[in-house]
């Protein structure tokens, strides 16, 4: 008999028990999830408010004021100092007075009013890159939302009414908390995986109990499904936990259907827990798979996965290492789904991609145990 | 099918390891509800076997059968009808005692109607039902065992298999643990089991003898003993320990041994050999003995000659003292409401060897560990070494030596790096480091093998080379925590004459074993029970003065069949089963009542009144400390 569920059931029990009588596992395997969201939630967040910001409005007319007060009037910029000129300018940044110079030419409503090309000179502290390259953006983007604005003026005064607004999509206050949690739910269940999953029967070979074990009936899948259902239990925990604290606390909300994002929960969790039991049996020393897993797991998923990195950004070499780690394809569905509430027929591929995994893993993981000593 | 209607059989099983042959080309076959015993040296393959029979090991070639299914080709079906129990305990020591059974007999598929009494009655049966909701890891030793047997047995197997089930265990558990056993076979039951206590084997039915991967000698223990063709003197000296040594230069060092308290020789021709012993030993009595296994078993030891080489580098290399070397009052440890050690006082001078006995979880290991400065005591005092043990702890680690009861060396360290390792620690360098090392080396026996890993040696090497690296910096005081416990008899031996050779250079060695013959090689003896002493003195002392009771020994075919008619006899305190036989302890002399029951029953027995062994003493001590008379 290759299967039976009697057995199957009493390998589940035995593994809860021992889940359960490990506190110390048990608790960082809940609290892992929890401190991750607060930590990533509040650390990671890339967005910039009230960017301390100087201005030398040379020009000083109708035009340039409302220039200004779009940039004051945004949540993301904070005039809070005026410059002379350039060199006043250069002395307010170089005292981190403020990150961001807006100099507008003496000229600047003149050439507006006659149509013709004008330019805001914009400097940008680039010491700290991130808050660099961020606060640019802002910029680009007010710009553009001014360059609409009179645009839209020199259509209205031609008769016509155009009422332009521009929006992010998905994510229409551009903010990163909300890429958070999907990335979280893959580096949670991840971390699950390198933490119990790798530890798991090589604890078994270490103990000696896995000798006495395999002098039982016990088949090959028995004993590995036994060992991940109960891990699969507290991974799907934690995912709850997760969604709930990202809503909760950072009022991320999940807009896919419910069902799908289980679904595919389920399969990547399969996946990785696998993977981890596959470190275990191969390696049968703890401290070993759990480093392994750690390694192969647990970072990519945090760098490669496109959560904290975006994939577009890196080197051709490491674009095409992504494609080897499941993370990718499931970081890349959640917030697919997660965000933009797509269904499977989006995401087919990726969906295609982790089935194949997933399929890998649990075929190699139930191969490569041997219920034999040597 | 080639089994031939045995209960288990192997035809030309051979398993090499890289180039070692474990098992070369063994064939044995043990008839339905047999007890076969598989004895022999560290190493001698007896586990290989018992794997290769499991099923959970495949041999290079060779195959193995149980009840006519082979162990390769028909798994499940050989599965079924084994229970195999491995040497290291293979249960869940966070699951409790009934969790562990429940999933064994899941796992076994046990139909669940009747299933809760056959596991009641095998609690029971066990003793072991007021421990039902423990978890494991806190069991005693002798009760991991008895569990590990209870899961075995929960699906009512055809053959148990069983690899060294009593190392470690104490006397009175290890009665127990036969007891067990033998209702077993009574019932029905084949057991093919190894074992490292020569006693046990003698109540198998029949035994291998396997050395270096073959089987030497089998049959029943009568017959291996009368086909080797050896017989025996025993000489019985007053405690002098140095006779054995003076016997063994003149007699040739692999033909005298000590067991216990008395020296036994080796002989092929009695009366040449009774004559020069009584010209060597005229104070001593000697007499012909029965052979047993032991004696076999010390024939076919090759390390024996090794003996008075290693031996000459102990007086040499030890740090011996004169005087009192330890004394300690009202030593006792709590751990929480627990009381681990009661109340314990001690003087002992240099050159004593000091014994510790006691049942697994007794606070055997903890009072050696205060007395090492390892555990703080919760109150008590005293001076280990000339150094208060209280207020200098950390001082007196350099004063001694001690050697754990878990292998405390780095096994992936090789063997002379371990030593230097431990050099460095105790402060040696340069070229007294380097006498050390080789001194140590030659003390394991491990000169040429000193770029071996330290985890490829095998049972005594392992404990001579640890014993070598507590006492690279010659410490005058030796604590040894059950030093031999799984040790081949052969090493034993080594380890004992070394420990001898010790105290008689003026070290004090404290020491723990559960070998009761090991006890009578002590100068002194404390019995420690539930953190209690409840006896000290001289093993004489303690067999005679001590010892209330009187033992009577029976020798009579399936004694195990006879303990309970014997029981109901009037003023018989307790049946046990001892060596072959069985040992009954009465109040006053029952001989006559035990000569009448064999008597009508028409059964010959052998029925003598013996002077008390060290394990009828334990055993009875341990009893009445308990209150648990019969």
């Amino acid at each position: 008999m290759i299967f039976s569920p009697r057995r199957l059931k009493a390998m589940v029990i035995k593994e809860f028990i021992h889940i359960f009588r490990d506190w110390r596992s048990l608790f960082l395997a809940i609290a892992i999830p929890v401190m991750l969201i607060l930590l990533f939630g509040y650390a990671l967040n890339t967005d910039l408010k009230n960017i301390p910001t100087a201005v030398a409005d040379l020009s000083d007319t109708p035009q340039s004021r409302e220039l200004v007060s779009l940039f004051d009037g945004s949540a993301y910029f904070n005039v809070s100092s005026r410059a002379e000129g350039f060199d006043d300018m250069q002395r307010l940044m170089r005292e981190k007075k403020a990150l961001v110079g807006i100099i507008i030419k003496r000229d600047f409503a003149e050439k507006l009013l006659k149509g013709e090309h004008t330019e805001v000179q914009v400097l940008v502290d680039g010491s700290d890159a991130n808050v660099g390259r961020t606060a640019l953006n802002y910029v680009q983007a007010l710009s553009t939302i001014y360059n609409i604005k009179l645009s839209a003026q020199a259509l209205r005064t031609d008769g016509m009414n155009v009422n332009v607004l521009p929006r992010a999509w998905y994510n229409q206050g551009m903010v990163s908390t909300y890429m958070i949690v999907p990335g979280i739910l893959a580096i949670v269940m991840a971390v699950i995986a390198a933490m119990l999953a790798s530890v798991t029967v090589a604890r078994e070979w270490e103990t000696g109990t896995m000798e006495q074990l395999i002098s039982t009936p016990v088949t090959r899948l028995e004993l590995t499904f036994g060992k991940f259902i109960p891990l699969y239990c507290i991974g799907l925990a934690d995912i709850i936990t997760a969604i709930w604290l990202g809503r909760l606390v950072f009022g991320v909300p999940m807009r896919g259907n419910p069902a799908l994002l289980f679904f595919v929960a389920t399969l990547f969790l399969t996946g990785v827990l696998f993977f981890g039991l596959l470190l275990s049996i191969n390696l049968k020393k703890q401290v070993l798979a759990n480093q392994i897993a750690l390694i192969t797991g647990f970072l990519p998923t945090m760098i490669l996965s496109g959560f904290v990195f975006t994939i577009a950004n890196m080197p051709m070499p490491i674009q095409l290492l992504t494609y080897i780690f499941p993370a990718r394809y499931f970081v890349s569905m959640l917030k697919s789904i997660y965000l933009k509430g797509v269904g499977l027929e989006i995401i087919y591929a990726n969906f295609l991609f982790l089935c194949v995994y997933t399929l890998i893993m649990v075929v190699a993981a139930n191969k490569r145990l041997k219920l034999r000593l040597n | 099918m080639k089994s031939g209607g045995y209960a288990v059989s192997a035809d030309g099983i051979t398993k090499r390891y890289g180039s070692a042959v474990a098992v070369d080309n063994v064939s044995l076959n043990v008839n339905s509800g047999a007890i076969y015993g598989l004895i022999g040296p560290d190493g001698a393959g007896k586990t290989t076997i018992l794997r290769v029979i499991a099923g959970i090991l495949k041999p290079d070639s060779g195959e193995a059968f149980v009840c006519g299914h082979s162990c390769e080709r028909e798994q499940i079906a050989v599965k079924n009808s084994i229970a195999y129990m491995s040497q290291k305990f293979g249960l869940y020591p966070d699951m409790t005692v009934q969790e562990n059974i429940r999933l064994y007999a899941d796992l076994y598929g046990v139909e669940k109607h009747g299933m809760r009494e056959r596991i009641d009655e095998l609690l029971d049966f066990s003793y072991m039902k007021p421990f039902k909701h423990r978890q494991a890891g806190k069991l005693s030793g002798g009760m991991k065992q008895k569990l590990q047997l209870i899961c075995a047995l929960v699906h009512k197997p055809e053959v148990l298999l069983l690899d060294e089930p009593t190392n470690g265990v104490d006397p009175v558990s290890r009665r127990d643990f036969w007891r067990i056993l033998y209702g077993l076979v009574a019932d029905g039951m084949t057991i093919l089991m190894s074992t490292a206590y020569l006693d046990e084997a003698e109540r198998c039915s029949v035994i291998g003898l396997m050395h270096k991967g073959k089987i030497i000698a089998e049959g029943s223990p009568e017959e291996v003993v009368r086909k080797s063709g050896i017989q025996v003197i025993s000489v019985k000296d007053g405690g002098d320990r140095s006779l054995v040594k003076k016997l063994k230069g003149a007699m040739g060092g692999g033909r005298v041994h000590a067991y216990g308290d008395r020296i036994r020789v080796l002989t092929h021709d009695m009366q040449t050999d009774t004559d020069e012993l009584k010209k060597l030993a005229p104070e001593a009595v000697i007499e012909p003995d029965r052979a047993m296994l032991e004696d076999i078993f010390m024939s076919i030891g090759e390390s024996a000659d090794a003996d008075e080489n290693i031996l000459s580098l102990i007086a040499e290399g030890a740090g011996g003292k004169s005087g009192t070397a330890l004394e300690v009052r009202g030593l006792t440890k709590r751990f929480g409401d627990f009381t681990a050690v009661n109340n314990i006082s001690l003087t002992v001078p240099y050159g004593e060897i000091f014994g510790f006995l006691g049942p697994n979880g007794a606070g055997k290991s903890t009072t050696i560990k205060m007395l090492c400065g390892l555990l703080p005591a919760t109150s008590g005092e005293g001076v280990v070494g000339g150094v208060d043990i209280v207020h200098k702890p950390e001082t007196i680690k350099s004063k001694i030596g001690y050697m754990s009861q878990k292998f405390s060396l780095y096994e992936d360290l090789r063997v002379y790096e371990n030593i230097d390792f431990y050099g460095g620690i105790y402060g040696l360098t340069g070229a007294e480091l380097a006498q050390r090392r080789d001194w140590s080396l030659k003390l394991a026996g491990l000169e040429d093998r000193k770029n071996l890993m330290t985890s490829e040696l095998v049972g005594g090497w392992r404990q001579r080379l640890a014993l070598a690296c507590a006492i690279l910096h010659k410490p005058s005081i030796v604590f040894l925590d059950e030093p031999t416990s799984g040790a081949d008899p052969a090493s034993r031996r080594l380890f004992w004459a070394i420990i001898n050779e010790l105290a008689a250079s003026g070290v004090t060695v404290f020491v723990s074993t559960h070998y009761m013959e090991e006890a009578e090689y002590c100068d002194r003896l404390a019995l420690i029970f539930r953190g209690d002493m409840i006896a000290m003195g001289k093993p004489s002392e303690l067999k005679t003065s001590q010892m209330q009771d009187r033992i009577i020994e029976v020798l009579v075919k399936d004694p195990f069949s006879h303990m309970d008619g014997l029981g109901k006899l009037d003023s018989v305190l307790d049946v046990s089963l001892f060596g072959a036989g069985l040992h009954v302890r009465t109040k006053d002399t029952a001989e006559t009542a035990i000569k009448e029951y064999f008597a009508e029953k028409g059964i010959r027995a052998e029925v003598n009144a013996i002077e008390a062994t060290m394990e009828d003493v334990f055993v009875s001590m341990i009893e009445r400390a308990d209150g648990g008379e019969k």
